[in-house]
């Protein structure tokens, strides 16, 4: 959580951005959401991200633009996938996820990594520059805080940002929760916005 | 040196760090290009990117005016540069491939691969080569399994060479091993 005099913004994020610890970098993206009933239990999800073409295609593709953004900042390689497409199991879904690790160049700043990372390309799209122009003009109200990341730099320049998803900011006496998802080319409209109610359920049973 | 021409693609980083195992590489944005780099070059490389090889017309000049004098590997839209150079037809294709993995096999036995291997692939296009495409110094050496769209190119002559896959990618199998063999030839 962060809190200041005129808001506040409270996380739950599962999406880690960068985990810096010494030379070790490490980013953790999220393409792929099944949601969770009696039914589908981990392994079952699993099978269903594996067989489902569009889920695994969304995450083929962000897993090699966190590759590619790990790159310009590491060591030549030494960018690896140390969890290629495992499920981890939240309150009310199911996510498709990866881990990708690298070991950062000499003379990299936390800044250079920042500017590398951000924003993240799981909730942006690919190419990350004509995406971010084609959204610019098709994204009719400002995301505010969602999608951004906030974390912690320490004073040994260890450092830890989120995805800001699953999130409430309260200001004005007002409390926003914001949910998207991704939309490639397979996608179903009805799909793709049935998505966001799985996503946004916990936040809104806080309010019930 | 190798020198890549990033048209401005979310991959090329990936692309920069696979040929860097070879040998020392620099890179710049399309719109940022250093001539004193790329006339000191070995090796130009053009890199994938969003949209169509019309889009880049400095690439296509840099490519007519090193054709044949540097050797050129052309990855993706790189690869439909070369033959958009060469008189090719770039057209859209009925199935998307954005993201996909694909079995893919040498068909020709003037490649530098071996006729027959098959192996996977990562893909990222939405245009292919429209076909037939008859080019002397040109073969197509190997095609997808499933569509039979055009997947890698070479002219040996010319030291010009393509991938319509992503041999950086971690869905193509083997991808360093290919550069490195097209990088010695």
């Amino acid at each position: 959580m962060i809190k200041d005099n005129n808001y506040s913004i409270i996380s739950c994020s599962p999406e880690n951005l960068i985990t810096k610890q010494g030379s070790t970098i490490s980013t953790k993206p999220i393409a792929g959401t099944v949601k969770k009933n009696k039914s589908m239990n981990k392994v079952k999800a699993l099978n269903y991200f594996r067989k489902n073409i569009k889920e695994t295609k969304e995450h083929n593709m962000i897993v090699d633009m966190e590759r590619n953004d790990l790159s310009r900042i590491c060591k030549v390689g030494t960018v690896r996938l140390s969890k290629i497409k495992v499920v981890e199991e939240y309150k009310d879904l199911f996510h498709y996820v990866s881990l990708i690790k690298g070991k950062i160049k000499k003379n990299i700043k936390n800044i250079d990594i920042i500017k590398a990372m951000m924003p993240g390309g799981s909730v942006i799209g690919c190419p990350k520059i004509s995406t971010l122009n084609l959204l610019n003009n098709q994204e009719k109200e400002s995301r505010n805080i969602y999608t951004g990341s906030f974390g912690y730099i320490k004073f040994n320049g260890d450092m830890r940002f989120n995805i800001i998803i699953r999130s409430i900011l309260n200001y004005k006496n007002i409390s926003e929760i914001s949910v998207a998802s991704g939309v490639v080319v397979d996608s179903y409209a009805q799909n793709e916005f049935n998505e966001n109610y799985i996503k946004a359920k916990a936040l809104i049973d806080l309010f019930k | 040196m190798i020198y890549i021409i990033d048209h401005k693609d979310s991959f090329t980083h990936n692309v920069v760090h696979q040929f860097s195992l070879f040998d020392e590489v620099e890179c710049d944005n399309y719109n940022n290009l250093n001539f004193k780099k790329l006339f000191k070059a070995s090796v130009i490389v053009l890199s994938p990117g969003p949209g169509n090889p019309k889009d880049y017309p400095l690439t296509s000049k840099i490519y007519n005016k090193f054709k044949g004098k540097k050797k050129i590997i052309g990855i993706c839209l790189g690869f439909q540069q070369i033959l958009f150079c060469e008189g090719a037809k770039i057209v859209e294709q009925k199935k998307i491939y954005h993201g996909f993995q694909s079995n893919i096999k040498v068909t020709n036995d003037k490649s530098l691969f071996k006729k027959g291997k098959k192996f996977k692939v990562g893909r990222y296009h939405s245009l292919k080569l429209k076909e037939p495409f008859k080019n002397k110094d040109f073969e197509i050496t190997m095609r997808c399994l499933e569509s039979n769209v055009a997947m890698s190119i070479e002219n040996k002559k010319d030291k010009i060479y393509g991938f319509q896959f992503h041999p950086e990618s971690f869905l193509t199998n083997n991808g360093n091993l290919l550069i490195k063999k097209i990088l010695s030839a």
